[in-house]
């Protein structure tokens, strides 16, 4: 028996663990009392993260369409079709006929090579990852408002805020070790816990306000709020005055919001709004906390501005247990985003609009670099179907099941020329793959992983990769020489040199420091600094706080007579994402076996159906049969349906229509109706 | 048993439990790696943690470990030829330092495990291991192992005991096997004197008065009318179903069984399993006699203090603490216990 520490490959938390290895073989997981984040604790995945990596299904030899059918081939033969394909593509059609996507389950280091792949080696800024799924509307509106598209503080500092507003967020099953901090902060020190959120979840037993409000209302709700702190003088008028800017233009859009207009938007009582306002703004230190019910609207953004309007109004920002908190979805969303694995900046977000930036990245990598922004990951899928896009190299991601309208991303992908997925199961998007490359599972591989607080930790290879399955950055690097480009590396320490050189703010961070200190939380500038737990101190990333004057919008698509509920999509504890790890794994797969879909006993009573029967489901996309799941946790005329099942994909349902600015979907509203099945 | 005590000077720990490893024995021991302090396989040079707290996981995964393969199966013609995975060991196994709860804990899994049937992977791995305990001398915060009987000291299963008596060990001898152990590497024992003996029995009092809970078992008996109680809704309300309450138990014994078929090879595995997950109780028609938490969460309580009783004779619980150390929401044995029980 041997014991590796690693990071846990699940959500954004970032808890590390032991693997426990026999015979080579990992066989079970161990706390470690001493890390900072899960502290010898796990949540239920965290407990079974062992599960999936010897799973029978993992790929171990690269695939090759013959025939129809994916067939087993060298891994020369494979790299050798991939590099000529795409070479083929970029020569006739350009190189901005080839996407790439990159993966928020890989590495830091993994992330890096894949942009510069696609910049360096394609040609093009199209590469993009599924943070556009989940938090581009943070990256967006975070860094228009303070410069930094971030968790502004750490996962500790939430023990010790007096008021903590959790909103579209159902932290007990999407993260839950930073959910514990928040139950400690109620029971041990008496904070206080307002919940913003329309389904009743467990949160829901620990907190002094509890408002449900209408799905896609939540810059109303916020500029209500807002109304009742301005008009009380609750505002913290020495911050705005030193520390901010744009405060009037916003005061007076915020003016229009009486508490009682909120009411008849929102569905919250004007007190209710009121009674928040008062709460929030009195608090010493007030911390918002929200996830993907603020981001996946059309008005994402918007909701992202609307909350970071709100700490600033009150100066709960740059403050310890303050800020504006985006939880991220996945292991490495953060680490992907900052190694800029994302269409318009290169890692540590420095722009490919900033030609001082193109010239750095040029002379570094030996290769002209492309100035035009490049496609988002539905804007991919769009070009594909329009014949636009070409050429798509997907590492790591599964859009059969975790894009919006999974009948047009089908389209899309079977009308590209060529389509190669690397991952190390065969999924729904591997299945219409030309080619397939197995690769290593973070049991298998090292690296490192930047948790939602910015921390940056090892992943540490615990055992040998089943068959030929080899490490992300290293088929990606022998595809680019293939190309006839020059990109070696050694091992992942080795591109995280090249990232310290190419990236400000992860300059300081080498593996040796990580090491020592359970990681470091960028920007981390030189090797002697020590990293930055909460961002915007005394002054924010950009200078003065931005205010923003955003109007309520309706959602892309509303109720009517056709469809008569809200449909809303997200995650739920046992599972992750599209399921490739999780339905794998038999213990959490045996806990929640089946997709369903959650409606109020009213609802149920009036389509004659009961717990448990099969439903189907219907929007203007397209149709699924699931199970219904009756409980009085979920208001009348709304439904709530988890992704994570390819049976009863949730995302044959969901309305693609983007937010304008972060062109993320609206995963949360769509219009549906829901009838019993024989 | 043999009335003969030793004693092992400090220093000379590592060299003794090196020489016994090249005695044909894995021998295991408590050690510091990233941080922590975890059962590992001795290796020459390894530093052996002897005043720790208890390690976090206990010694249970040696004799179930989270997953462990009991058959492999081959297709052979029309058929299938099964095999029985190698469970027993090659060679004798060495655990040292394990503490006075964690022993019990095995005894406690030893019941079930040779009960109805006999549970061959288990009870090799017991047959085959040395228990070389360790008194504990530092209790940790949710220790309370001297509520439930189960420590600091310990009467009898073990195969060594040491105690920690400042400068050295003092040696105790439960078995024969213990004694021949001895007789392998003499050099490191010296026989111990009176004052020796003293010392360890100061020590042992000096933790008993340590412990900073206490669970008041006298009381466990008003549990059988304690099942309505709302506290226990408190506590499910809390939970948020990690299932690491039962993983990291050292006398939970459940485990669930699944076949994984690679082409035409497969294996039977069994893995840690525990009934504060939904899953476990629940039907193939879906039908869940537990599907509250609130149900769960008394399964698990009421099997650790009452219903094992019942059936064998003593507690499922050895009092170490490691559930409300692992519990995420900090959900306390034995404050809860105790306020169910009107206990002190």
């Amino acid at each position: 028996m041997e014991k590796v520490i690693t990071t846990c490959p699940y959500c954004g938390s970032g808890c590390s663990y032991f693997l426990c290895v026999e015979d080579g073989k990992v066989i079970g997981v161990a706390p470690n009392r001493v890390h900072p984040i899960s502290k010898g604790r796990l949540c239920v995945k965290g407990w079974n993260a062992h599960e999936f990596v010897h799973h029978p299904g993992r790929l171990t030899k690269p695939l090759i369409r013959k025939g129809g059918n994916l067939v087993e081939a060298s891994w020369d033969e494979a790299l050798d079709m991939v590099a000529n394909r795409l070479k083929g593509i970029k020569e006739k059609s350009g190189s901005d006929s080839i996407g790439v996507l990159s993966s928020a389950k890989c590495t830091n280091e993994e992330n890096f090579v894949m942009m510069k792949f696609a910049r360096a080696v394609i040609g093009t800024n199209n590469v993009d990852h599924c943070a556009r799924l989940c938090h581009a509307s943070t990256v967006a509106g975070l860094a228009r408002a303070f410069g930094s598209g971030a968790m502004t503080n750490s996962i500790d500092e939430l023990e010790h805020a007096d008021v903590i507003l959790v909103t579209g967020s159902n932290t007990i099953e999407q993260h839950p070790l930073i959910a514990v901090r928040i139950l400690k902060a109620v029971r041990d020190h008496g904070a206080k816990l307002i919940l913003v959120d329309p389904r009743s979840i467990q949160l829901s037993k620990f907190a002094v306000i509890h408002a449900k409000h209408k799905p896609g209302t939540d810059v109303a709700w916020i500029n209500g709020v807002m109304n009742v702190i301005i008009n009380e003088g609750l505002a913290d008028e020495e911050f705005i005055k030193t520390r901010t800017e744009g405060f009037e233009e916003m005061k007076k859009l915020v003016m229009d919001y009486t508490p009682e207009k909120v009411e008849e938007i929102t569905t919250i009582p004007a007190d209710t709004i009121r009674e928040i306002a008062r709460t929030y703004a009195r608090a010493s230190a007030a911390s918002i906390v929200y996830s993907m019910g603020i981001t996946q609207h059309t008005t994402g953004t918007d909701n992202v501005l609307s909350c970071a309007n709100l700490a600033m109004i009150t100066g709960n920002v740059g403050k310890p247990s303050t800020g504006v908190n985006p939880l991220r979805g996945q292991n490495n969303v953060q680490g992907a985003c900052d190694l800029g694995a994302l269409p318009v900046v290169y890692s540590g977000y420095q722009s490919v609009a900033d030609e001082n930036v193109r010239k750095k990245f040029s002379e570094a990598w030996g290769a002209e670099m492309p100035s035009a922004p490049g496609l988002t990951v539905v804007e991919m899928v769009n070009a594909a179907a329009d014949g636009k896009l070409k050429g798509l190299y997907i590492m790591g991601e599964n859009p059969m099941l975790s894009d919006p309208d999974l009948s047009h991303v089908k389209e899309g992908l079977e009308k590209l020329e060529f389509l190669v997925v690397q991952d190390i199961f065969l999924t729904e998007t591997a299945e219409l793959a030309d080619v397939v490359l197995p690769a290593e599972s973070y049991a298998e591989k090292t690296g490192t992983f930047t948790n939602t607080e910015r921390r940056v930790q090892l992943v540490n290879k615990a055992v040998e990769a089943p068959g030929e399955a080899r490490p992300d950055w290293d088929i990606v690097s022998d595809v680019a020489r293939r190309m006839g480009y020059d990109m070696k590396y050694n091992s992942a320490e080795d591109i995280m040199t090249e990232i310290n050189k190419l990236t400000p703010s992860y300059t300081g961070i080498t593996y040796q420091r990580i090491r020592e200190n359970w990681g470091l939380a960028w920007p981390c500038p030189t090797l002697d600094h020590p990293g930055t737990p909460y961002l915007h101190k005394d002054k924010f990333t950009r200078g003065l706080g931005s205010f923003h004057a955003v109007p309520f919008k309706p959602p892309a698509e509303e109720t009517d007579d056709e469809y008569p509920f809200i449909l809303s999509t997200g995650r739920m504890l046992e599972h992750f994402h599209t399921g490739t790890m999780t339905r794998r794994s038999d213990t959490l797969d045996r806990e929640v076996p089946k997709g369903f879909i959650e409606m109020n006993p009213k609802d149920a009573d009036a389509i004659g159906v009961r717990n448990n029967w099969p439903v189907r489901v219907t929007t203007r996309r397209g149709s699924v049969v699931t199970t219904a799941r009756v409980t009085d946790g979920i208001p009348e005329k709304m439904l709530f349906m988890p992704f994570h099942f390819r049976e009863a994909a949730a995302n044959m349902l969901t309305n693609p229509a983007l937010d304008p600015i972060a062109k993320i979907p609206e995963f949360k509203v769509c219009a549906a109706t829901v009838e019993g099945v024989q | 048993m043999a009335e003969k005590a030793y004693t092992v000077k400090l220093g000379d720990v590592s060299r003794l439990l090196g020489k016994i490893a090249k005695e044909k024995y894995d021998v295991i021991v408590p050690t510091t790696q990233d941080g922590d302090v975890l059962y590992l396989p001795f290796k020459d040079g390894m530093g052996v943690v002897m005043d720790h707290g208890n390690p976090l996981t206990p010694p249970k995964e040696f004799f179930l470990p989270q997953t462990d393969e009991l058959v492999k199966y081959k297709k052979e013609g029309k058929g299938f030829k099964a095999e029985v995975a190698k469970s027993s060991l090659d060679c004798k196994r060495v655990l040292f330092g394990i503490r006075p709860c964690d022993v019990h804990a095995l005894m406690c899994i030893d019941l079930p495990f040779k009960d109805t049937y006999d549970d061959s992977y288990y009870l090799q791995k017991r047959a085959n291991t040395l228990i070389l305990a360790m008194t504990c001398n530092e209790p940790g915060d949710n220790c309370f192992c001297a509520s439930m009987g189960c420590g600091p000291d310990l009467d009898d299963n073990y195969d060594l005991l040491f105690t920690n008596i400042g400068d050295m060990l003092y040696v105790k001898v439960g078995t024969d096997e213990g004694k021949n152990l001895i007789d392998t590497a003499p050099e490191f024992f010296d026989e111990a004197d009176k004052k020796d003996a003293k010392a360890r029995s100061a020590k042992i009092k000096e933790v008993e008065n340590k412990f900073k809970r206490k669970l008041d078992t006298k009381k466990l008996g008003r549990l059988k009318d304690k099942f309505d109680d709302p506290t226990w809704q408190e506590m499910a309300d809390r939970c948020i179903k990690c299932g690491g309450c039962n993983y990291i138990c050292p006398s939970c014994y459940c485990f669930n069984v699944v076949d994984r078929t690679y082409g035409d090879d497969g294996v039977r595995e069994r893995s840690w399993d525990g009934c504060m997950l939904e899953g476990f109780t629940r039907m193939a028609g879906g039908a869940n006699p537990r599907q509250a938490n609130v149900e769960r969460m008394k399964q698990r309580y009421y099997h650790k203090l009452q219903y094992f009783n019942d059936r064998y004779g003593r507690h499922l619980c050895v009092g170490c603490g490691r559930c409300t150390d692992v519990c995420p929401v900090e959900i306390n044995m034995v404050d809860y216990v105790n306020k169910i029980i009107g206990g002190a």
